[in-house]
């Protein structure tokens, strides 16, 4: 049966239903007080995109000549396609709504996020730089691809002329939602954030040039188009992550790469045995880059790398610790690079005197140095505080082990107000090294049990929480 | 096929991307005359068909933006291949660069007819990326 304005109007209608059923939330949220400016700012603009959506939706329906669908059905086929066009848009939109809705300031690590945004506006032309934050059923940060969100937007612009722009300086991230109480894993929100900074600083147009350069030299002979793209796409996003990853360290200190660790339980690898009998360390076994995502052990060595230098001059003050997290960050460095490999499901159009996928990785080694200079320009004029937290370290530590909120820290007989990083990093520390001091002093409390172990850490996290809400204030 | 969220959302962006140039073809399939935007799209697309040579094209990809990533490119070459426009660089030029306003519209149609082609399999591939999800 051939498809008619009938049929077209049934279907249009539907749309108009989803679209409500996704929308009507924001609209009643918009009063209540339980979330904050960003998050609001973000239903809203559902809210009117969605009136947008529709409107344009009726015009398109009224505009349509039913005749033409059986004078030419192929052309009436191709204009109507828009309404799945759109139908998918809202379902992509649906995956972010109900993230927001659930989101609200009981259920996210407010002051965490505050703090971070803090920092953040720091940054020459961030100053007015705001984050909504969504809740997501993936407990990985880096899989959440909240980043996204702000492209997709501007693009349903592009064909529904009354379109709401997106509102200017506001980002997106994403929690799993289950954590919205843990500090220290929250820290990887610091890498969310580098996204938005990425791409509000174009750094992806800055290093285009840079990779397609590297992937040229690497193949030493001419690419099939397709290949060389996809190559691109791969280094591009590589390049993003670790710009991402150097971002988080800078902002907030090697609490990041503690928070990677645990968020992975990566600590708890096996040795790798090698052709030779020997073994590397246990993380030489996460030497795969993925499709998306530099290798974890690559990661981990890039953190090192970078907290060592005198931009950030972080390792210095924490190497001499116990913690077995600094001990897997060291043997992350040390891995040869010769350990990294990468494999993929794409086909390459043509063989190749290297393989597409060497090339892409050695495109990538590259184009390394590039990424280290566009987080120095990122940052130009910003202290990653590590000499304040070098001064604050011990104090902080020594309030927690007391069970004391360390808001206001007395050194040498002066009050003083410590900033986010010492605290964040001294309190992580604490939380990894000096437990049991804490948990020694409570009468009854054993630092052999879990439980013990569980609630006290917990202790540790909300005291570290309600500093950072009391310097934010 | 594994589709990350990035590839997922590049495959909408296609979708979105070839309707908004259809949506402006419409117009010069009519016989008005290419506008700055329709311009601007379409010499993206004839760069990243590689027709213009590799430098034009090496040139393109650092734009990042419309017709630069790998969803985009291979959805196209997949296309052209299963229809047989094999000609879609000289489409895109006639649109683009004809003196005869009758010509630019025919080839306009035929253009809108294979971006229609590129928005179906765009959605498609999103559609299985989130069926794959709900499996």
């Amino acid at each position: 049966m051939p498809v008619g304005i009938d049929q077209v109007r049934h279907d249009a209608a539907s749309l108009y239903q989803f679209i409500d059923s996704i929308a009507s939330d924001c609209q009643r949220i918009e009063q209540y007080p339980s979330y904050t400016k960003p998050s609001k700012l973000f239903f809203t603009y559902i809210h009117d995109l969605a009136f947008a959506t529709k409107a344009y939706v009726a015009d398109f329906v009224n505009s349509l000549d039913p005749a033409s669908a059986v004078a030419d059905p192929q052309d009436f086929y191709s204009r109507t396609q828009v309404i799945r066009t759109l139908r998918m848009s809202w379902f992509e939109l649906h995956n972010w709504v109900k993230p927001a809705l659930d989101a609200d300031t009981l259920h996210f690590p407010f002051s965490l996020v505050k703090a971070l945004t803090a920092r953040l506006q720091s940054l020459a032309g961030f100053k007015n730089a705001e984050f909504a934050v969504l809740h997501s059923t993936q407990l990985n940060y880096f899989q959440i691809g909240a980043r996204q969100f702000r492209d997709f937007a501007q693009e349903i612009g592009q064909i529904v002329p009354s379109a709401p722009p997106f509102p200017s300086n506001l980002g997106i991230i994403a929690l799993p939602y289950s954590q919205s109480s843990n500090t220290f894993l929250n820290i990887a929100l610091a890498h969310e954030m580098g996204h938005f900074v990425f791409q509000e600083r174009n750094e992806a147009a800055r290093l285009t040039s840079y990779v397609l350069a590297e992937i040229q030299r690497a193949a030493a002979q001419p690419l099939a188009n397709l290949d060389f793209v996809w190559s691109k796409d791969r280094v591009l996003q590589w390049c993003e992550e670790i710009y991402c990853d150097l971002f988080a360290l800078w902002l907030i200190g090697p609490s990041f790469s503690f928070a990677f660790i645990e968020l992975f339980a990566y600590s708890r690898l096996a040795p790798r045995a090698t052709q030779s009998g020997g073994t590397l360390a246990p993380i030489a076994s996460l030497s795969a880059f993925y499709d998306s995502h530099p290798a974890p052990a690559f990661r981990l060595g890039e953190h090192v790398r970078f907290l060592k230098s005198p931009d950030v001059d972080w390792w210095d003050k924490i190497e001499s610790g116990t913690s077995h997290y600094l001990q897997l960050l060291s043997e992350a460095e040390a891995l040869p690079q010769s350990i990294f490999g990468f494999s993929t499901s794409h086909q390459q159009s043509q063989q190749y005197q290297t393989d597409l996928n060497s090339i892409t990785l050695r495109a990538f080694w590259g184009v390394m140095d590039r990424i280290r200079d566009a987080i120095s320009s990122t940052f130009a004029g910003v202290s990653s505080e590590s000499n304040l937290f070098k001064q604050l370290r011990e104090p902080i530590s020594e309030y927690l082990s007391y069970g004391v909120v360390p808001s206001r820290i007395v050194l040498e007989g002066n009050a003083i107000t410590p900033s986010v990083a010492p605290v964040v990093n001294a309190a992580h520390l604490f939380y990894l090294e000096q437990l049991d001091t804490l948990i020694n002093r409570i009468r009854g409390a054993q630092v052999e049990c879990l439980d013990c172990r569980a609630l006290w850490s917990e202790r540790v996290e909300m005291w570290t929480s309600k500093a950072l809400e009391d310097i934010t204030a | 096929m594994r589709v990350d969220s990035e590839s997922r959302s590049r495959y909408l962006s296609l979708a979105l991307t070839s309707r908004r140039t259809i949506d402006h073809l419409r117009n010069v399939a009519t016989g008005n005359p290419v506008d700055a935007d329709l311009d601007s799209i379409l010499n993206k697309l004839l760069a990243s068909t590689g027709r213009e040579g590799n430098a034009n094209f090496v040139s393109h990809l650092q734009a990042t933006g419309a017709w630069t990533f790998f969803e985009e490119l291979s959805t196209v070459d997949e296309l052209k291949d299963e229809l047989g426009f094999n000609d879609l660089g000289e489409v895109v030029v006639s649109v683009l660069r004809d003196a005869s306003a009758e010509v630019r519209g025919q080839q306009a149609k035929r253009l809108i007819s294979f971006l229609t082609a590129v928005e179906g399999r765009a959605l498609q591939r999103y559609t299985d990326s989130m069926e794959m999800r709900f499996a």
